[in-house]
């Protein structure tokens, strides 16, 4: 290999060495935090922010994304789990039966009037739109249109 | 054929004018429902007015982490870096007091350290994330020192967010558990732990299965960016203790929900604070003896509610603060730290022109 081949091979490793070197493999969660920023001219914001702390998702956690808190870089975690079920300390995760019910009064107070994917109609009616999906046949090699007709949706009792 | 298509193209122009009217209306506030209207008190007008500043040139006032808190001398509690995580406490007058840091004090690599509480002898109690699954809580006493590490030990993986201390000792921890796929929304969990990390009892709250349906379903109101197994109702939630003896949790929910908690792990009651507004969100809550005091903040002008309600949530008063004219924000920020009557006054961290902090104290006028 001459000099500079040799230069080409050791520029390409260092780039890839900056571009990773802050995402870490292992096992983690999302952690939240709510930041307060204050910067030039009165700006105030506040943002939710994520970071990387151990958890029960295995792959690497980086946390180089960033966002502008009044001119401040405030910086949140991203995970790229690599399908692996590896987090052995993560078996007791447990299966959740069993919930408290809330009231129907208690959940409208938090859904007001909005319910994603739902078009509220009024407290108890709301309607579910339209939903389009194609699928491929692998013997014809053709996509079929599914359709899942808007309908109105009822629930008893309310939201 | 080409007639059948027809009517296929009609029926389907017709349904998408009859959602869009009803889409409408249903936007149009009804007479039953209303818009949010502002409060009698409100429209009094009582604004929150600055009536006192102390200058901490030492400290740069860029970004602060939640929570914020005050303890019974006026001391300020908080925390402005995440790269070196610590409790930072100063005086009244703006004297650094102490310095609370978990890195020295761990075995392990931290990740992170979370919130704290202020138990009533002084001490401090932070939720602290070693690199392990385990979750613990460090204590310190009031000048720093530390004194213990608590592993929390409710049997299953979990992320705490919020805790407060009773005077026997015992904890009340509340976050987020694993659902058994653990890459989906998780679900919230509360807890009474003992002064050694053992899990007493769990406490079911009645709006935890909405706020999880709603982070499951990417509701913009409970979701955070970059974390689709977050809730920040949850993750954002505070709890303080209260003169009756019992602990209050408060969901970052619009309206906020508030429950008060005894040592026992009983729900004693649920409060709602409504700010009148849909478009606010619930900023930080402070307990001053039997009363609570919740900030709400509009996200674009930042401009604040103040409500304070009595231990049984009857509305006391509601304060505003709005946008000078000409001014694109508001002047308060979001981090209120301690709240106090006679006379009725609220802190805030702040900044001069040239980031440093500032404390801000506010009163109604």
């Amino acid at each position: 290999m001459t000099a500079k081949g040799a230069l080409k091979v050791m520029l390409v490793a260092l780039v890839l060495m900056l571009a990773t070197y802050d995402a870490r493999a292992g096992c983690w969660a999302y952690g939240s935090r709510m930041v307060e920023c204050n910067g030039a001219g009165g700006c105030h914001n506040s943002l939710t922010l994520s970071t990387c702390w151990f958890g029960c998702i295995s792959g690497d956690c980086s946390d180089s994304n960033s966002d502008s808190c009044c001119g401040t870089l405030e910086y949140y975690a991203q995970i790229y789990p690599d399908g692996e079920n590896g987090c052995s300390e993560c078996e007791d995760v447990r299966v959740h039966t069993g919930a408290l019910r809330s009231s129907p009064e208690h959940r409208a107070e938090l859904l007001r009037d909005y319910t994603p994917g739902l078009i509220m109609l009024s407290a108890n009616v709301s309607y579910k739109p339209m939903e389009l999906a194609y699928t491929l046949n692998r013997c014809s090699h053709k996509y079929k249109l599914i359709t899942d007709a808007g309908r109105l949706v009822v629930t008893v009792g309310g939201m | 054929m080409t007639r059948r298509a027809l009517g296929v193209v009609l029926y389907f122009c017709c349904l998408i004018a009859t959602v869009a009217s009803q889409t409408q209306a249903a936007q149009q506030p009804s007479a039953k429902t209303g818009p949010t209207q502002p409060s009698a008190n409100k429209q009094a007008g009582l604004h929150l007015v600055r009536v006192d500043t102390v200058d901490v040139p030492s400290v740069l006032a860029n970004s602060f982490y939640s929570p914020f808190k005050c303890d019974d001398d006026g001391n300020i509690y908080f925390q402005n870096d995440l790269r070196s995580p610590g409790v930072q406490k100063f005086s009244p007058k703006g004297q650094p007091a102490a310095l609370f840091q978990p890195t020295p004090n761990a075995g392990n690599k931290i990740d992170d350290a979370g919130s704290f509480a202020l138990a009533s002898n002084g001490d401090l109690f932070e939720l602290v994330f070693p690199h392990e699954i385990k979750r613990y809580v460090f204590a310190y006493k009031s000048d720093g020192t530390f004194k213990s590490a608590i592993k929390l030990d409710p049997g299953f993986p979990w992320l705490p967010y919020a805790l407060a201390v009773f005077p026997s000792g015992q904890m009340l921890i509340s976050g987020l558990e694993y659902d058994k796929d653990r890459t989906a929304a998780m679900w919230p969990f509360t807890g009474i732990f003992a002064a050694d990390g053992s899990l007493l009892r769990e406490v079911k709250l009645e709006d935890d299965e909405t706020l999880h349906d709603m982070g499951a379903a990417g509701d913009s109101r409970v979701s955070v960016l970059g974390n689709p197994q977050g809730n920040s109702a949850v993750s954002a939630s505070e709890i303080e203790m209260a003169a009756d003896g019992n602990a209050y949790l408060m969901r970052w929910t619009n309206p906020a929900i508030i429950y008060a908690i005894s040592a026992g792990g009983g729900v004693v009651r649920r409060l709602k604070v409504d700010p009148g507004e849909s478009s606010y969100h619930a900023g930080t809550m402070h307990v001053f003896q039997n009363r609570i005091a919740v900030l709400f903040i509009e996200p674009n002008t930042y401009e604040k509610i103040m409500k304070v309600v009595d231990l049984e949530g009857h509305e006391l008063a509601t304060y505003n603060e709005s946008r000078a004219p000409g001014k694109p924000q508001a002047f308060l920020t979001g981090a209120f730290y301690c709240y106090r009557e006679d006379p009725t006054r609220f802190t805030f961290l702040g900044a001069n022109d040239d980031s440093k902090l500032q404390f801000w104290t506010v009163e109604p006028r």
